[in-house]
């Protein structure tokens, strides 16, 4: 068993160090810290000019025209959605109108093609968070310019589909920074609870005062993460064990440069919880994380992550997740399909990743390896 | 169903209980005796109300952890730094013994119901749906026996068995009837009061001692926290008690009982004044890790420090202030900057740690129960714990501030020319009506200065390095450390506590004219190498814990017959 992560200056206790989680010769002046994941959330950049075209409608809108579409009446309609969303659950009678809105007969979340493409909204605006996946900088279609790096090439299509959700809009909290969504921040709540802590560990081989070669450990946690005295905030400094299971440990080779760590590019996969996420996972995975003053980690983790989970994991709170975020989840459905740009399906041609970028905030944590020193990890695979 | 609310309005049974008492709304005490100036020297037999703590651990006891305890308690006063003096000093106001009434009630219905009669009832009755005195006679005698710490009066079973019997008939049923029964010995004076019974000390012609139960109980509660349980009763029925080595069998086999952590404990939480944890919160703002759940971590990591190094370990008292051994959950874990994981994982679990050798987190001073407690809400306070060490643990008496003083500094804690608790403290000890007492408390609340209000360690404060140095009477430190260290090698530490574990036990202060005695207990507590379990077998032992002075009538229970028979002893004499 092995302990990172050290503060408290003179009193730091580190029993074994981080160069032996994975299973790298420890260097002289080498440091280590841990850090559990407070906030994870798609990396959006909202403006007046990134949905020219507006913001998509309510999902009651939505609803009105699809069940117009398959034959209800404006009285039948009205009459369903008149006390919309209304309260008592399952019993209000615009469900089962809603869930069939397709066909007429068919569960609409678990078949969305019985639904024609109501055409989602999707953003057209110049700048967007992320990172130039595909190596084409400003030549790559569809891409984005940083807002704040004004570096060309950005791929996140994810942000593309969403954006224009009115759910799936927010307000950063710092200008300039990639904002929350309203949706992320009502999942993320939820999955903090239910779901295994996300543990960054990164060794600086020169410390964390100098430039150098950096190694970063994302891995799951055996215990979910741990709330602050306000019910908002994952505690600091409380101690994870990092869970041994080499599907959900991720090893990055990186440089810091002035305080920024970026990595090369790698496989991230981590297994979540299954009811509401079941993982996330990044393809052609890039990091760009920077320990901040007061010792908090912070920065961004980008990729291309399968659509179809994601999707998924929208469909099974099927109008829950519709009236809460005001949202179509059939459309959301065609807009992922339709602008997916990586991994074709070798039958159909068809996309099954979508570039994407989350923005990654955590605070220090004590983080103890469960696995032993010859663990293999996705990237040393 | 009849209800003792239907039976007595509350403020006429608080009355009566006041008459019950002796007379006075605070009980015994020494204005009991009938000549005063025996009062300032001599010990009094003391009445007691038991403590909530005492009464939650009495109800597990006699009837198991199923049967739960709800409802609010009457508050406590702490007297001579002792919530167990105070208990001899307080009665119960009419709201009280309402509330006791509906806590009595509520126990009395989960005793007889259907889930836990089987186990709980010794008989069952002939008809469920009538009375059956016989039953009822048996089941309330027994438990009467431990809730009174002696055997019912015969009035008083069979008053009960009476009411029993028609409610039972009242209502068609047996259960309701033994309840109801049940809930009036809940409610009595003479379970809600430890009333100490004596009789004529035969080897000090002209005192008197407690009789054997009252000895069963002031060793019970002393020792265990709760009532006596079988065999000390039927050793006081014997009169074992009495005798040399029939107190030394029971003293010795209480001590060995896993019961004498429930009584280290309540003699810990109140010593250390832990009651203040129900009270305690912080700024969640400037505190983000100080939850509920840290509060209740807090208290149970002291607690478990005390009795592993004091009963497990069998160490030397003043050791607590510099073990490094303690038990640590995750959240505590957190305050501290230690990682801490269960083998199982849960955030909530317990496991023991070993701070390294010159740590400054070792010791129970350094704990969260110490210093958050005694600090603000939002800021540390040097002179709160100066002032609780010098109370608490070395049993000096600090005054209290004058009124009107102006604290608008000392609470200033981002004044930008006085950055640090030493300065802002200092430049506010230059009032000359605050230097007198924050000079005894301020040089040792400030070597406390690396624990932020909420526990957590520091090495800087608004960025500038905090000076921990100091003296204790004359020992000077430079870090906490150093304080603990002097703490530990104060002769006034073990001296503070001898004194208070007699006082916790007698319900009374030492009385001058025992300061021979207390000074025999602390040269005893030395030679044995400061270790509690000897210290309370000392005490438990004594014939100083059992002896009462001349005391009046209505203090204390004297058996007519038996104050005939100590006048006929002293006349022979």
């Amino acid at each position: 068993m092995m302990t990172f992560r050290i503060r408290l200056g003179a009193l730091a206790v580190s029993l074994v160090s981080a160069a032996a989680l994975i299973g790298q010769p420890g260097a002289l002046g080498a440091e280590t810290r841990s850090f559990v994941v407070d906030e994870f959330y798609l990396a959006s950049y909202f403006t007046e000019a990134d949905c020219p075209d507006g913001l998509d409608p309510s999902a009651a809108e939505f609803y009105r025209a699809q069940l117009a579409r398959i034959g209800h009446s404006k009285e039948e309609i009205e009459a369903a959605l008149k006390d919309f969303p209304g309260e008592g659950g399952a019993a209000q009678p615009w469900i089962p109108l809603v869930a069939v809105r397709g066909d007429g007969k068919t569960n609409v979340y678990a078949n969305p093609e019985t639904m024609p493409d109501p055409g989602l909204k999707t953003v057209k605006g110049r700048y967007g968070f992320g990172f130039n996946l595909d190596g084409r900088g400003a030549q790559s279609p569809n891409s984005f310019e940083d807002p704040t790096t004004h570096k060309r090439g950005i791929d996140n299509q994810l942000y593309r589909v969403f954006g224009c959700v009115r759910g799936f809009r927010g307000v950063a909290k710092v200008a300039g920074e990639p904002a929350m969504s309203n949706a992320d921040e009502v999942h993320w709540d939820k999955l903090k609870d239910i779901t295994p802590a996300m543990l960054v560990s990164i060794t600086a081989e020169n410390g964390f005062g100098k430039d150098g070669d950096v190694t970063v450990l994302i891995g799951r946690a055996l215990e979910p993460a741990t709330r602050d005295a306000s019910g908002k905030m994952v505690q600091r400094d409380m101690t994870y064990r990092i869970d041994a299971d080499p599907r959900t440990r991720n090893v990055f080779h990186a440089t810091m440069r002035n305080g920024v760590i970026v990595a090369e590019p790698g496989t991230l996969s981590l297994v979540l919880d299954n009811y509401y996420n079941s993982a996330f996972k990044f393809d052609h995975a890039r990091l760009r994380l920077r320990v901040k003053p007061d010792g908090e980690l912070s920065g961004m983790v980008g990729g291309y992550t399968p659509w179809f989970p994601l999707y998924h994991a929208m469909a099974v709170g099927g109008y829950v997740e519709e009236y809460a975020l005001s949202a179509d989840l059939p459309g959301i459905y065609y807009a992922l399909k339709k602008l997916a740009d990586a991994d074709p399906d070798p039958r159909t041609g068809e996309n099954r990743s979508i570039s994407a970028a989350y923005a990654i905030e955590a605070v220090p944590a004590f983080a103890i390896d469960q696995a032993t020193q010859k663990t293999a990890t996705n990237n040393e695979r | 169903m009849i209800r003792i609310s239907k039976l007595m309005p509350m403020a006429a049974a608080a009355a009566c209980l006041t008459l019950w008492l002796g007379g006075s709304p605070f009980g015994s005490g020494p204005g009991a005796y009938a000549d005063p100036s025996l009062a300032a020297t001599a010990p009094s037999a003391v009445t007691r109300r038991i403590s909530e703590e005492q009464y939650r651990q009495i109800i597990a006891d006699v009837f198991g952890t199923s049967i739960k305890v709800g409802g609010r308690f009457e508050p406590e006063i702490r007297r001579d730094g002792l919530l167990a003096v105070g208990a001899g000093q307080i009665s119960v106001t009419p709201s009280g013994l309402e509330q006791y009434a509906t806590m009595a009630h509520n126990i009395a219905g989960q005793v007889v119901s259907d889930e836990h009669r089987r186990t709980l009832l010794p008989c069952k009755p002939a008809d469920a749906r009538a009375a059956d005195d016989a039953c009822a006679k048996r089941f309330l005698a027994d438990v009467g026996r431990y809730l009174f710490r002696r055997p019912l009066k015969a009035e008083e079973l069979d008053s009960r068995v009476a009411i029993a019997s028609s409610t039972a008939k009242a209502l068609h049923d047996f259960y309701a009837g033994l309840s109801e029964a049940l809930s009036t010995i809940l409610v009595s004076p003479n379970f809600l009061f430890r009333k100490e019974t004596v009789e004529p000390d035969p080897e000090h012609p002209g005192q008197y001692r407690l009789d054997g139960y009252s000895k069963a109980s002031q060793l019970s509660f002393f020792l265990w926290n709760s009532v006596p349980d079988r065999e000390l009763l039927a050793a006081a029925e014997k009169g074992d008690l009495n005798a040399r080595d029939g107190l030394d069998r029971q003293v010795d086999r209480m001590i060995a009982s896993p019961r004498l952590e429930a009584g280290v404990r309540a003699f810990f939480s109140d010593m250390l004044g832990f009651d203040e944890f129900s009270t305690l919160s912080k700024d969640p703002v400037i505190y983000p890790k100080f939850g509920f759940q840290v509060i209740e971590d807090a208290r149970e990591q002291t607690l478990r420090t005390i009795v592993d190094h004091l009963l497990r370990r069998q160490g030397d008292y003043r050791d607590l202030f510099t073990t490094p051994n303690t038990f640590l959950t995750a959240r505590l874990g957190s305050i501290y900057g230690v990682p801490v994981v269960s083998p199982d994982g849960w955030p909530d679990a317990w496991v023991p740690y070993a701070y390294p050798q010159g740590d400054p987190r070792a010791g129970i001073l350094a704990q969260v129960s110490f210093v958050a407690i005694h600090a603000h809400p939002g800021r540390s306070s040097p002179t709160l714990r100066g002032k609780a060490l010098r109370e608490l643990v070395l049993c000096q008496k600090v005054p209290s501030p004058p009124p009107n003083v102006n604290f608008t500094l000392v609470n200033d804690v981002k004044n930008s020319e006085f950055k640090t608790a030493r300065e802002r403290l200092t430049a506010h000890r230059t009032e000359p009506t605050c230097a007198g007492c924050h000079k005894i408390m301020d040089p040792i609340g400030l070597g406390m200065e690396n624990f932020d209000s909420d526990g957590e360690f520091r090495l800087r404060e608004n960025g500038v390095a905090i000076d921990t140095s100091g003296e204790l009477d004359g020992m000077k430190f430079t870090d906490p450390v150093g304080l603990d260290k002097a703490v530990h090698d104060d002769p006034a530490t073990p001296a503070c506590l001898v004194n208070k574990v007699y006082a916790y036990a007698a319900g009374r202060d030492p009385a001058k004219s025992e300061a021979e005695w207390m000074k025999s207990l602390g040269q005893s507590f030395a030679e044995e190498g400061y270790k509690v379990p000897a210290l309370l077998k000392t005490i438990a032992t004594s014939d100083e814990l059992y002896r009462v002075g001349p005391t009046a009538m209505g203090a204390v229970d004297i058996p007519r017959a038996k104050l005939a028979s100590g006048k006929q002893e002293e006349e022979q004499r």
